[in-house]
């Protein structure tokens, strides 16, 4: 069981700067996801700690110690790859003991332990066949079972399920968790899939071009995004572009090139008057009806329906220009009504970067 | 299913590529086993005179021996130096290693004479000519770009990722090597290794400029012989030659599977 602190990495490829000032801390035994866009270098941070890319400048602390000068196989962290990669030319057990092997357990133990961490995903009984010879998704689970068989201080997961069809991806999801909670080993897991980072995470790094955008619990990444690439990147969201004409303590308004007064919460920067900004609101944030609530209050035109299962996606048009998304558990109109929308101040967020 | 006309017409044009290609290396099979001095076709009546006075024949046993020695030491040196300089240049994140590794492959561009020109040109200024190791690193020039180019294929960007788990699972670069990386590209370096060896012991090209009156390769012998004489002892040597570097194919088909060899991608499900 390990802290992890990521301080200040830097890492410049060919005058491409990948990673600027990245740092975030992982408690002991948390999980930790690594959030963002293709390119945001989520995957070379991560590569970073394992001691697989050497980064320019910077500190990777584990348990208070800096290990960054440490090659990758004295930092005990095992290593979940993108592609497995499971050794072509060893069984499935050789595969997982390779491990044990490599850091000198007794031999006598070494079946014993390979075996536990096969029982431990579920496979025990493939152990003598090899990689190609089982499913892409049981080839996870042995990838899985190979990094935690030699009780790493930090699991690292480089978007593990990317590969897994969606059902599949599902169930593992689950079973991650489930298993990462059981061993509580600290887990750090890139994955470009925020529903899956904000499921899976106690907190979550969300990245965007080298820097790290935000930190907090999925909750707070969610309901409180520090800026407006990190709330259209997490979840659904209506976007309107605009100038704050006012700003004060009891909130902030906004007025778009239509001419339509928004309420909201200002999230970055001192906004004064006249800022270019943008305000986001939430698909379920909207009220759909007469039973109007808030600072946001607007008469608008149900443009399409998309059913949904467990709610109904609706487009709603403003005026020419302006349209938003709401949510709705049982829709009583139709396209082409007319019916009265409303959100809170509070449930909306304005940044003016 | 295909017409049974088309069907014909293929294999009609197989067997006439088969014979195209094999056809005279089987007349020289069939002129080996003639009962007389001179080199006719077909044989009048089977005998294996010339082989035995081939394998009685002092010149060439000496011609024999030293081939196998020039092939087989060429070979040990270059898949052990081909193989390295192809696992460093993988590893080599540089803008010069695509104009290195065409360096290093340009003896199988340019013409053999030329190369044979230039290497005893070589050795004549530093004063080596007629040492016998000048045939061995002779042979190693233009034998190396063959087990470059199959360990530098066999060496898949997927091969990087394994050596990479390796390491993060506790083993050393060292071991990582021997336990990872060696049994994945094996095929290649050993079709590199037979390659080598293959090109080497029939090599004419440099080999004519490298040889002296104590040192006859196999090959050059052969030429000479033809020249003043007809009779089917060259036939033999020819038909060994054949069993030799046949055998020797069919050995890389057992172990790694041609394909692997020529395809560059160690095929592990064999």
């Amino acid at each position: 069981m390990s802290r992890v602190s990521v301080r200040n990495i830097r890492k410049v490829y060919g005058g491409v700067t990948a990673l600027n000032n990245v740092g975030f801390e992982v408690g002991d035994g948390q999980f930790v996801s690594l959030l963002g866009p293709s390119g945001c270098g989520k995957t070379t941070t991560l590569r970073v700690i394992a001691g697989l890319v050497e980064p320019d400048s910077g500190r990777i602390e584990v348990d208070g110690r800096d290990i960054v000068n440490d090659p990758p196989e004295r930092r005990n962290m095992g290593v979940v790859f993108q592609s497995y990669a499971l050794f072509p030319h060893k069984t499935i057990l050789e595969n997982v003991a390779f491990g044990l092997k490599m850091r000198k357990t007794p031999a006598a133990d070494i079946p014993r332990l390979a075996q536990a961490a096969l029982e431990m995903v579920r496979l025990p009984s493939v152990g003598d066949r090899y990689p190609r010879q089982i499913s892409g998704g049981q080839q996870q689970r042995v990838a899985i079972a190979r990094a935690i068989a030699t009780r790493p201080s930090v699991l690292l997961l480089d978007e593990p399920l990317s590969n897994l069809d969606l059902k599949l991806r599902m169930q593992m999801r689950v079973e991650l968790k489930e298993l990462q909670r059981q061993v509580g080993i600290t887990t750090v897991f890139v994955t470009h899939d925020q529903e899956e980072g904000l499921m899976l995470s106690d907190r979550v790094v969300v990245m965007s071009e080298g820097r790290v955008a935000q930190v907090g619990t999925p909750d707070e990444i969610y309901e409180t995004p520090a800026s407006s690439f990190v709330a259209d990147f997490i979840g659904e969201a209506s976007v309107f572009e605009g100038q704050i004409t006012h700003s004060g303590p009891e909130g902030c308004v906004m007025r778009t090139a239509a001419g339509t007064l928004l309420h909201g919460v200002l999230r970055t920067g001192a906004g004064p008057g006249g800022a270019s900004a943008r305000l986001i609101v939430r698909p379920e944030k909207v009220r759909i009806g007469s039973a109007a609530q808030g600072e946001n209050r607007f008469q608008a035109t149900v443009e399409h329906l998309a059913y949904a299962g467990a709610s109904t996606r609706v487009v709603l048009r403003l005026n020419a220009q302006e349209r938003l998304i709401a949510n709705s558990v049982k829709p009583d109109f139709a396209i082409g009504d007319t019916v009265e929308i409303s959100w809170q101040a509070v449930a909306s967020s304005i940044f003016t970067d | 299913m295909r017409r049974l006309g088309a069907q014909v017409a293929i294999l009609a044009y197989l067997l006439a590529m088969a014979a195209f290609l094999l056809g005279p290396v089987l007349v020289v099979m069939a002129i080996s086993v003639n009962p007389f001095g001179y080199s006719i076709f077909p044989p009048r009546g089977f005998s294996m005179r010339w082989y035995l006075e081939v394998l009685n024949d002092p010149q060439w046993r000496a011609s024999i021996g030293i081939s196998l020695l020039i092939a087989l030491a060429s070979s040990v040196i270059v898949t052990t130096t081909g193989t390295m300089a192809a696992v460093g240049l993988r590893r080599w994140n540089s803008a010069f290693r695509d104009g290195l590794v065409a360096v290093l492959m340009s003896p199988l561009l340019l013409p053999g004479l030329i190369t044979g020109l230039a290497i005893l040109f070589f050795f004549s200024l530093v004063g080596a000519l007629g040492a016998s190791w000048t045939l061995i690193l002779g042979h190693a020039v233009i034998t190396y770009p063959y087990v470059l180019r199959l360990v530098y294929a066999a060496l898949s960007r997927d091969t990087a990722t394994y050596e990479e788990a390796a390491r993060t699972l506790g083993a050393s670069p060292v071991v990582t090597f021997f336990q990872v990386t060696l049994p994945l590209i094996r095929s290649g370096i050993f079709g590199g290794a037979v390659f080598a060896f293959i090109i080497s012991f029939d090599n004419i090209t440099v080999s004519i400029f490298l040889s002296n009156p104590r040192m006859v390769t196999l090959p050059i012998r052969i030429l000479e012989h033809i020249q003043w004489s007809g009779t089917p002892s060259v036939a033999a040597i020819s038909t060994m030659m054949v069993v030799v570097t046949g055998g020797m194919a069919l050995l890389i088909e057992r172990i790694g599977g041609l394909q692997s060899v020529f395809g560059g991608v160690p095929d592990e499900s064999r």
